[in-house]
C-alpha cells in the first residue's frame, strides 16, 4: 500500500502529492527521492470519458464508459501498419529496442520467481533441459496490450510463452497475423502459442481472463486516460503475477531527445509520434501502479539509445538485482538513467504477499 | 585512410533498405573456391556420395520440399567448422538445427596422423585470443601440443636499411589483464553482453582462464590440418551427444535462391518464401532461417546476397614451404627457439615461423615470376636462396633470382656467389655495420619435399557483412595480406562474435535471420577488420619500394617505435587480440 | 707532390685535433644522443671505425659533415685542389656508392670487376704495349690522350674517407676510369669539357659530387665557354648519359684492342660534337 502523505480529492484544479512507494522501509536507501510533484488532475483520476467517438465505428461500438484508447493515436499507427516490419522503416527504433526489452522481461521474471533461475539444478533430463534452454518462458501466459505489429509478442512466443496480443487497430492486428505466419517456430514450432485479438483491454477484461504476465510497452503515453488504463491492466494480472510497463518520462531531456532530435532533427521517427505532455514520470507511474493497479513496484530501470553502438542499452538499475549491459550508457549515474525511456515492473498483490 | 577505405566505411554506415531480391544466382558446375586455407593436396569429390542425415527429409527434398534448417553454414574450412562447433556448444544455439556444407572431404581429417619429421606447408599463427576461443569451444584440448609451437618473440627488419624492431612476448605478459587500448578504440563500443555463462553448456569443462594470462606467447604456430582435426573431432562429439548438426561433405552448392515457390504444396499456414533455398549437387534442397557464408574469397553466398566486395590483387604471390633449419647457427639466445623472423624485401616480405623439432614454416611474398621459379629450383639452391633472402643484400637477391632458368635450373653457381657476398659483408662488419648486434636467423638446411606452393595475394573487403538472412564470416567477408599473420585470427574472431550474437538473439526470442539480430555482429567486427586490412595494406605498400627517401623515413619510424616500449607493447597486444577475458564480462 | 703532402698533413692535423676533443667527450651516449641515432643510425660523437684498408682514415659523422662543408667551399674556390675535390666526393657519396655497387652486382661484367678488383696503374695497363696498337683502337687513343695531357693513371688521389673496403674500391675504380671516359667521348680536358663529363656522370651514377660540379662549376666559366656548354655539351650529356650502359660495369682492360667506334657503339655512346 502506498503511503500517501497528502492526497486531495478529485477536482479539476492542480494538486500536490507526496509519494513514497510502499516497499521502502525506514532507514533503507530510498529508491525514489522524496519530491513534490505538480500534477495535472486529469492525469491520474478516473473521469468521465471525454473521447470523441463520433465515427461510430462498429468495431468500437461495444466500448464501455471507461475509455482508454485515443482514436487519433490509433489512426496514426494504423496508417503506418504495413511499415511495422520493414527493417529500416519508421519503426526501426522499436525493432532495435526489442532485445533489451526481452532481456529486461526475462531478468524481472527470473527475479520474481516466475521462471526458474538455475536450469541445470532443476532437471536431470537432457531433453527437458534443452527445452528449458530454448524456451525459458514456456508455461507462462502473457498478455501484450497494444502489441502493434507484434514485435514483442513474437519474441515472447518464440521463447515458449503462450502469448495473447491485443491492439485496438484492425490494421495492426492483420499485419501482425500475416507476419506471424512467416515463422515456423510461431506455428506449432514451440511449446508456446501466439494469438492476436482486436480488442481493447477493457473488452478483454469483460471476458474474465487473467494472465501470469501483462506487458504494455510504450502504450500508456498514447492513451487519454492513463489512470483507467492502469486499473484495467492491474485487473488483468493474476494474483502474484507480474506487470511490466515501459514508457517515457516527462523531463526536458526527454523532450530534447524524443521530440526535438528524434522527430524533427534526425527524422528517426515520424513527426507527431510523441506528445511530451502525455509522458509520465517514474514516480507518477509508481504511484499509479501501487494505487490503482494493486501492485507492488519491484524495479525501475532506464533504457537509452547509444549512437556509438547503434543499440539500445539498459542503464544502471537502482534496485540491487538489476543487471545492466556493458555498454556506454550503463556507466551513467542513476539520476540520468530514467530520464527518458524506462521500464517499470511490479508484482500483483495476492494472498501471502506482505 | 585512402578514399578506398573511406568508401568502405561509408558503405558500412549506409544501411541497405532492400531485402534480398528474387534473382537466381547461376553457378558453374565447377564449384566455388571454398576456403583459402585449403591444403594443397585436395581430395577429388564424388558427386554420388551422400552423407548427413538420411530419412524422410532427404527423400522429401529430392521430391521438391526443401528440408528446413535454422542455420546453414556453407564452407567447412576452419572458419565454418569453428562456427559449427561454437553454435553446438551454446546453450540456446545448441538446440538449433544446423547444417554444414563442404565441397571437399571433412571426415578424412579424422584420419590425420602426421609423422614427427613432416609438417604440412599450410601453417597459421594463432593469437592468444584465437587460442582462448578454441579452448572455449573445446577444440584446443583435442590438439597434440607437441605439434604446436609457441612463438615467444619476433624479429622484424627492413631488408634495405637494416632497421629492426623486436617484439618480446615477455613484455606483453606484464599487466596482461588490462585490455589493449587500441582494441577498445576499434571495437566500436559494442554493447552486446557476452553471456558466457549461458553460452556454454554446463557439461563442457570450463578452463581456468585466470592462469592462462601469466604465460602468454605472442602466438602459437600450428598446421591448419591440425586445427581442422581438432574441429572435426569436436563436431563428431557434438553429434554424438545429440546436437542436430548435419554435415554435407563432398557436396557442392549448385544454386542459392529465395522468394521462389518450392513448386510443392507446402503447409499453407506458414510462409517461408523469403528463407534462402540451397540446392546441392546431390539433388537435395535445404531451406534455412540463416545462411552463413564461410566459403572463402570467391564466396557464392556473398554473390547471392548481392554484397559487393572491393579490393585489389597484389602483384605478389605467397610461397609457402616447410623448412628444416639448424638452430645452432642462430645467434639469438636459446638458439632462436620460438622466434619468428621476418625481413621486408623490396619484392615483398619473407617470414620464417618456428615449428618444433628443428622445423620452420616459410611464407615468402614475392613477384609471381620469382614465386614460380622458386617452386622449380632444386632443393639445395632453394635453401641457399632462402638463406640469402634473410642475410644478403636485396641487389644480390635480385641477381640470383634473375639467374634462374626457365626450367628452374640455376644459371650461376649460387653457393659460390652467396659465399663471396657473405665474406664481403663480414669484412664490412668492422665498418658501416659496426655496432649492429643483430641476431641472425637460423640457417636453412633442407626443404621438405612437395611443400613448396605459391598462392595469389589479394585484399578484399565486403561492403557489408550482413544482409537479410545472410551473414559472412572469414575470408568471404575480408581477405588480407599474410604479412601480419592475421587472416585466420580475424576469421576466428568473426566466428566467436557471430556465435555470441546468435546466442543473444535466440535468448531474446528474435528471428536470428532478421537483419536487426545480425547487425550487432557487423558493428562489432566491421570496423576492426577494416582497420586491420587498411594497416596491413599500407605496411605492405610502404615496404614494397627501395626508393631512398621512403626507406629513410620508414627506417626512422621503425627504429623510433623500437625504442618506445609502451607503444611497442600496445602494438603487440593489439595484434595478439588481448582484451578482457570473456568470462569476466557481466551478463 | 710536396704541396699535396702538406695539405694532407694539415688536413690530418685538423682531423686529429677534432678527434682528440671528441674522444674526451665520448662516454656512453646519453639519452639525447640516442635520439640522434634516429637520424643517422649512429651517434655523432661515436668513435669512428677501425682501419679497413690501406689509406683509410676513419672519421666520426660529425667530422664527416665538417669535412664535407669545408671541402665543398675549398673545391669551389679552387677546382684544382684535387684532394679537396676527392674529400668532397667521399664524404657525400656514401649511399650512392652503395647504389653503384648494387648495379654492378646485377651485371655479370660488373660482378667480375668487384670480385677481382683490378687496379688501373701504368704497370697493370702496360702502356708500352698499348702504344704499339694500331691507330683507331681504343687502347692507342687512350695512350695518345694520356701523352697529350701529360698525365698518368697513377696520379689519382687515393680514397680515404669511405668506411667500407668494397665501396672504397668502387670509388677508386670510378676515379681511375675517368680517363677512359675522355677517350670514349672525345671530350677535352678543359674546364667546360670536364663539366660536360660531370653531367654525363651525374646521369650515370647520381653521385652528389657530380651534381655539385654540374650546377656550380659553370659559375666560373667565361660566357663563351658557358654558351658552348649549354648549346652542345649538356644536350649531348642528357641524351647519352642515361641511355648508355653503366660505364662502371665495363672492364676497360678487355676493350683495349677494339676500334673506338665499335666500343662507342656497343656502349651506346656517341662522341661529343667538337667545336
Amino acid at each position: 500500500m502506498a503511503t500517501i502523505l497528502s492526497r486531495v480529492a478529485s477536482g479539476p484544479s492542480r494538486r500536490t502529492l507526496r509519494i513514497v512507494p510502499s516497499h521502502i522501509k525506514a532507514g533503507s536507501k530510498s529508491l525514489l527521492p522524496l519530491r513534490s510533484f505538480t500534477l495535472s488532475a486529469t492525469r491520474l483520476h478516473i473521469s468521465p470519458s471525454t473521447s470523441d467517438n463520433s465515427t461510430g465505428d462498429k468495431d468500437k461500438s461495444n466500448l464501455g464508459s471507461v475509455y482508454t484508447v485515443n482514436e487519433d493515436e490509433i489512426a496514426k499507427f494504423a496508417a503506418m501498419s504495413d511499415e511495422w516490419w520493414a527493417p529500416q522503416g519508421p519503426f526501426k527504433m522499436l525493432h532495435l529496442m526489442n532485445p533489451p526489452r526481452i532481456r529486461y522481461i526475462r531478468n524481472r521474471l527470473t527475479a520474481s520467481g516466475a521462471i526458474p533461475n538455475n536450469i541445470s539444478a532443476d532437471m536431470s533430463d537432457q531433453t527437458a533441459r534443452d527445452s528449458r534452454a530454448r524456451f525459458p518462458l514456456q508455461g507462462l501466459r502473457i498478455l501484450d496490450v497494444g502489441c502493434g505489429g507484434g514485435l514483442l509478442a513474437e519474441a515472447l512466443a518464440r521463447l515458449g510463452a503462450t502469448v495473447t496480443g491485443l491492439d485496438a487497430s484492425i490494421e495492426n492486428i492483420q499485419m501482425a497475423r500475416i507476419h506471424a505466419k512467416k515463422d515456423p517456430l510461431l506455428n506449432n514450432g514451440s511449446p508456446g502459442s501466439l494469438e492476436y485479438r482486436h480488442l481493447t483491454a477493457e473488452q478483454l477484461l469483460e471476458q474474465g481472463l487473467q494472465f501470469d504476465v501483462v506487458c504494455s510497452m510504450e502504450v500508456i503515453e498514447h492513451v487519454d486516460n492513463p489512470a483507467g488504463f492502469l486499473k484495467v491492466l492491474g485487473q488483468l494480472v493474476k494474483p502474484n503475477g507480474d506487470l511490466i510497463l515501459s514508457t517515457i518520462s516527462r523531463t526536458p531531456l526527454a523532450y530534447f531527445l524524443t521530440v526535438f532530435s528524434a522527430e524533427h532533427l534526425l527524422r528517426m521517427v515520424p513527426v507527431g509520434t510523441h506528445h511530451w505532455s502525455k509522458y509520465i514520470t517514474p514516480e507518477e507511474l509508481s504511484a499509479g501502479v501501487e494505487d490503482l493497479a494493486d501492485c507492488r513496484v519491484q524495479n525501475i530501470q532506464g533504457i537509452g539509445f547509444s549512437p556509438l553502438s547503434g543499440q539500445w542499452e539498459l542503464t544502471r538499475s537502482r534496485s540491487s538485482s538489476g543487471e545492466t549491459d556493458s555498454g556506454l550508457l550503463s556507466k551513467l549515474g542513476s539520476t540520468f538513467a530514467e530520464s527518458v525511456n524506462y521500464f517499470l515492473s511490479a508484482k500483483k498483490n495476492g494472498p501471502g504477499s506482505p | 585512410m585512402t578514399a578506398g577505405t573511406l568508401s568502405h566505411l561509408a558503405a558500412a554506415v549506409r544501411t541497405k533498405a532492400s531485402t534480398a531480391s528474387a534473382a537466381r544466382a547461376a553457378f558453374r558446375a565447377s564449384s566455388p573456391f571454398i576456403s583459402a586455407q585449403r591444403a594443397t593436396s585436395t581430395v577429388r569429390f564424388s558427386s554420388s556420395s551422400q552423407s548427413g542425415s538420411a530419412g524422410n527429409d532427404a527423400s522429401n527434398s529430392l521430391n521438391g520440399t526443401p528440408e528446413q534448417y535454422d542455420v546453414v553454414i556453407v564452407g567447412g574450412g576452419i572458419a565454418g567448422s569453428a562456427l559449427a562447433c561454437a553454435l553446438a556448444s551454446g546453450r540456446a544455439s545448441g538446440t538449433q538445427k544446423i547444417a554444414l556444407i563442404e565441397a571437399f572431404d571433412l571426415s578424412g581429417h579424422m584420419q590425420w596422423s602426421p609423422k614427427p619429421d613432416q609438417y604440412s606447408n599450410r601453417v597459421s599463427s594463432l593469437t592468444p585470443r584465437s587460442v582462448l576461443f578454441l579452448k572455449q569451444i573445446g577444440v584446443w584440448s583435442e590438439l597434440d601440443l607437441s605439434r604446436v609451437a609457441p612463438c615467444e618473440g619476433m624479429q622484424v627488419w627492413d631488408g634495405v636499411s637494416g632497421a629492426r624492431i623486436t617484439f618480446d612476448g615477455a613484455d606483453a605478459k606484464k599487466d596482461s589483464t588490462r585490455s589493449s587500448f587500441l582494441r577498445q578504440v576499434f571495437s566500436g563500443a559494442s554493447s552486446t553482453p557476452a553471456s558466457s555463462a549461458e553460452f556454454f553448456d554446463d557439461q563442457q569443462q570450463q578452463p581456468d582462464f585466470s592462469k592462462e594470462q601469466e604465460s602468454s606467447p605472442l602466438a602459437y604456430m600450428t598446421e591448419n590440418l591440425h586445427v581442422q582435426y581438432g574441429l572435426q573431432k569436436q563436431i563428431l562429439a557434438h553429434k554424438a551427444r545429440g546436437i542436430q548438426l548435419d554435415i554435407f561433405e563432398r557436396t557442392k552448392v549448385q544454386d542459392i535462391s529465395s522468394n521462389t515457390s518450392s513448386g510443392q504444396e507446402s503447409d499453407a499456414s506458414v510462409d517461408i518464401s523469403d528463407w534462402p533455398v540451397i540446392q546441392l549437387d546431390n539433388g537435395r534442397k535445404l531451406q534455412t532461417r540463416l545462411l552463413v557464408g564461410a566459403d572463402g574469397v570467391n564466396s557464392p553466398v556473398r554473390t547471392f546476397a548481392k554484397i559487393e566486395s572491393l579490393g585489389w590483387d597484389y602483384s605478389q604471390f605467397g610461397l609457402v614451404a616447410t623448412l628444416q633449419i639448424d638452430p645452432s647457427t642462430s645467434t639469438a639466445p636459446d638458439q632462436g627457439k620460438g622466434i619468428a623472423w621476418q625481413r621486408f624485401l623490396p619484392t615483398g616480405p619473407i617470414a620464417m615461423l618456428p615449428l618444433n623439432n628443428g622445423f620452420a614454416s616459410l611464407v615468402w611474398s614475392t613477384t609471381p615470376k620469382i614465386a614460380q621459379d622458386l617452386k622449380k629450383l632444386p632443393a639445395k639452391e632453394f635453401c641457399a636462396l632462402v638463406n640469402a633472402a634473410f642475410n644478403a643484400s636485396p641487389a644480390e637477391l635480385e641477381y640470383l633470382c634473375k639467374n634462374i632458368g626457365p626450367d628452374g635450373q640455376p644459371l650461376v653457381d649460387f653457393q659460390s656467389e652467396i659465399e663471396w657476398r657473405a665474406s664481403v659483408q663480414d669484412a664490412e662488419k668492422g665498418g658501416i655495420n659496426r655496432g649492429r648486434e643483430d641476431y641472425k636467423a637460423p640457417k636453412v638446411v633442407d626443404v621438405q619435399e612437395n611443400t613448396r606452393a605459391p598462392f595469389p595475394l589479394r585484399m578484399r573487403n565486403s561492403n557489408s557483412y550482413v544482409e537479410d538472412r545472410v551473414v559472412l564470416v572469414g575470408d568471404a567477408a575480408h581477405t588480407v595480406h599474410p604479412l601480419a599473420g592475421q587472416g585466420l585470427n580475424q576469421g576466428l574472431a568473426d566466428v566467436e562474435c557471430l556465435a555470441r550474437v546468435i546466442e543473444q538473439g535466440l535468448l531474446s526470442g528474435s528471428d536470428i535471420g532478421n537483419i536487426h539480430s545480425l547487425t550487432p555482429y557487423s558493428s562489432e567486427r566491421f570496423f576492426p577488420n577494416l582497420a586491420m586490412l587498411g594497416t596491413v595494406d599500407k605496411l605492405s605498400k610502404l615496404y614494397n619500394t627501395d626508393f631512398g627517401p621512403v626507406v629513410w623515413a620508414r627506417s626512422l619510424g621503425l627504429t623510433a617505435v623500437d625504442n618506445m616500449g609502451p607503444i611497442k607493447t600496445e602494438i603487440m597486444r593489439f595484434a595478439m587480440g588481448l582484451e578482457e577475458p570473456t568470462s569476466s564480462r557481466r551478463v | 707532390m710536396s704541396a699535396r703532402t702538406i695539405t694532407a698533413a694539415t688536413a690530418n692535423a685538423t682531423i686529429a685535433s677534432i678527434r682528440a676533443r671528441s674522444l674526451a667527450l665520448t662516454r656512453r651516449p646519453a639519452h639525447w644522443t640516442r635520439c640522434a641515432t634516429l637520424f643517422t643510425c649512429r651517434s655523432p660523437l661515436e668513435p669512428p671505425t677501425g682501419k679497413l684498408y690501406e689509406g683509410h682514415i676513419p672519421i666520426s659523422p660529425l667530422q664527416r659533415s665538417i669535412l664535407a662543408v669545408g671541402s665543398a667551399f675549398t673545391a669551389l674556390a679552387n677546382p684544382l685542389r684535387g684532394d679537396m675535390v676527392a674529400a668532397l666526393g667521399e664524404t657525400t657519396g656514401g649511399m650512392f656508392l652503395a647504389r653503384i655497387r648494387d648495379q654492378m652486382l646485377l651485371d655479370p661484367e660488373g660482378r667480375r670487376i668487384l670480385r677481382e678488383r683490378p687496379k688501373i696503374t701504368s704497370e697493370s695497363m702496360q702502356l708500352d704495349a698499348l702504344r704499339q696498337l694500331p691507330d683507331g683502337t681504343f687502347g692507342r687513343e687512350y695512350v695518345r690522350f694520356l701523352d697529350d695531357q701529360q698525365v698518368s693513371p697513377d696520379t689519382r688521389e687515393p680514397v680515404h674517407f669511405v668506411d667500407s673496403e668494397e665501396l672504397a674500391y668502387v670509388m677508386q675504380r670510378y676515379r681511375e676510369t675517368h680517363d677512359f671516359y675522355h677517350t670514349l667521348t672525345g671530350l677535352p680536358v678543359t674546364v667546360d669539357g670536364e663539366i660536360a663529363l660531370k653531367w654525363f656522370e651525374m646521369l650515370q651514377t647520381g653521385l652528389p659530387m657530380t651534381m655539385l660540379s654540374s650546377f656550380f662549376g659553370p659559375l666560373r666559366l667565361t660566357s663563351e665557354e658557358r654558351s658552348r656548354l649549354h648549346e652542345y655539351y649538356i644536350p649531348w650529356a642528357l641524351e647519352y648519359g642515361s641511355s648508355s650502359k653503366l660505364l662502371m660495369n665495363v672492364r676497360w682492360e678487355e676493350w683495349m684492342d677494339r676500334p673506338v667506334e665499335e666500343v662507342q657503339r656497343e656502349l651506346g655512346v656517341q662522341p661529343c660534337p667538337q667545336v
